[in-house]
């Protein structure tokens, strides 16, 4: 936790500092948002993930972010264990809140939190080579269903309005589209580990070796009205 | 200054990431096996029966031997006796005289069959000699070690006191034919494996609580460090 405080501290101060700079507009009651991690898309060409991530989310006077996220993942890495072919696929949801607020006229700066929940499977197949004159291959199978886990995040949001609309600033067009990042950093609570051969990786969540975890997600994000 | 906030701000954050590489991934796994010694204690007390028998036996056939010898060194004088009384004229002595050259020549025939045999004895009691010495040493040379769930089996081509032996990573008993001079011996273990992960991220096997189940050795004894029989820990002695 001692780690965490220059993080809270420095969010804090982006936020003021933001806070400072803003430009009073009107701000709108009610606004939801549709966005799409185009990050996780993208990485889908690789043989080691299938990932798809999108988001609600409702933004209340511009500033409070009620946030609703799911997504579904397939995942093999490579690395998961020398000698077994292992892979974990599922789904994930997250639910939490944020605060926004404006950098400048087109871009924004926010923290939130999310509790994510994770609804898995895994399975690998081992094989043991041990080089042995008496011993054939070993091979074994392990297939685990309904597996869990949940976790929390701290999530800082930067995002940018995509002005589609140059020649007029005033335009609506202007106000649609936005892109940015989420720099998640991962708290994980509880999974149901499995012995031996422990998950190795949790849709949504990552690595188990790890129960903190960082994550950036790239997104592409739409007002709806 | 929101630049240089928001970089501190991701700073921060990467501080917070960390990493469980493992090292060394290319290292191979390492296969549980068992030390086993083979003590040829049987042969070794019928070669000092044997040997104590045939040295017993040289020393009746060396007496035998002698008594004949001496026998026919009677007869010999006996004779040189009788030939001069021929010699005098008394030719009755003359039947007496062919029986005691029969008799001498028996004796001679029986006194070199004994020394063959004094001969041929010695020569085996000689390689017993040879046999118990190489047992002593406590070297055994085993012609081959076979997993008989397989089939598969490990040539040795010298003689070693310890023989390291992979266990059968693929059931709960190892079922081992062992092959010296000739003459196989079964040798049976069970044990428990175990799937568990190693520092590498390696999926290994352990197995444990290893017992002996059957052998067709004279005795097998074992020997564990521990409590719980485990392998690359275990030792044991088969005696045949």
């Amino acid at each position: 936790m001692k780690r965490l405080l220059p993080v809270l501290f420095s969010l804090i101060a982006v936020a003021v500092q933001g806070q400072n700079d803003t430009v009073e507009v009107h701000r709108k009651p009610f606004t939801p948002r549709l966005y799409w991690d185009y990050g996780k898309t993208a990485l889908s060409w690789s043989n080691f993930e299938t990932k798809t991530e999108f988001g609600l989310e409702i933004l209340l006077f511009e500033r409070i972010q009620l946030i609703g996220e799911g997504g579904t993942a397939t995942l093999k890495p490579e690395k998961a264990f020398q000698n077994v072919e292992y892979t974990s696929q599922g789904q994930y949801f997250r639910i939490g809140a944020g605060y926004l607020a404006n950098l400048s006229a087109k871009d924004r700066i926010g923290i939130g939190v999310r509790y994510g929940i994770s609804n898995f499977e895994d399975e690998g197949l081992v094989s043991i080579d041990f080089q042995s004159d008496l011993n054939d291959v070993y091979t074994s199978q392990f297939n685990r269903k309904d597996l869990n886990a949940s976790w929390y995040e701290i999530v800082l949001n930067s995002e940018r309005k995509v002005h589609l609309n140059r020649s007029n600033p005033e335009s609506i067009l202007n106000d649609i589209f936005h892109i940015g990042f989420l720099f998640r950093y991962r708290v994980l609570i509880e999974y149901t580990d499995q012995q031996p051969i422990d998950i190795y990786t949790i849709p949504g969540y990552g690595r188990t070796l790890d129960k903190r975890l960082p994550a950036i997600n790239l997104f592409l994000k739409v007002n709806l009205f | 200054m929101k630049s240089v906030l928001f970089a501190s701000l991701f700073l921060s954050l990467l501080i917070l990431s960390s990493c469980d590489e493992c090292n060394d991934c290319d290292l191979k796994i390492t296969e549980p096996r068992i030390s086993v010694t083979f003590i040829n204690a049987d042969s070794l007390f019928t070669l000092t029966q044997l040997s104590d028998s045939l040295g017993l036996m040289l020393d009746s056939l060396q007496n035998e031997s002698d008594t004949l010898e001496s026998h026919r060194d009677f007869l010999s004088d006996s004779l040189i006796n009788v030939e001069i009384g021929i010699d005098s004229g008394n030719v009755s002595l003359q039947p007496f005289k062919d029986q005691l050259v029969l008799a001498i020549k028996d004796d001679s025939v029986l006194i070199a069959s004994i020394s063959n045999e004094i001969t041929g004895a010695d020569s085996v009691l000689q390689m017993y000699s040879g046999i118990m010495d190489l047992i002593n040493s406590g070297s055994v040379l085993v012609d081959h070690i076979t997993n008989v769930h397989n089939d598969l089996s490990i040539n040795f081509d010298d003689s070693i006191s310890s023989y390291t032996i992979p266990l059968n990573i693929h059931d709960t008993l190892s079922w081992f034919e062992v092959s010296i001079a000739d003459q196989s011996y079964d040798l049976q273990l069970t044990h428990s494996n175990t799937e568990f992960v190693d520092g590498r991220r390696n999926v290994s096997i352990e197995i444990s609580g290893i017992e002996i189940f059957t052998h067709s050795f004279d005795s097998v004894a074992i020997d564990c460090n521990q409590e719980n029989c485990k392998a690359n820990e275990t030792v044991i002695t088969c005696s045949f």
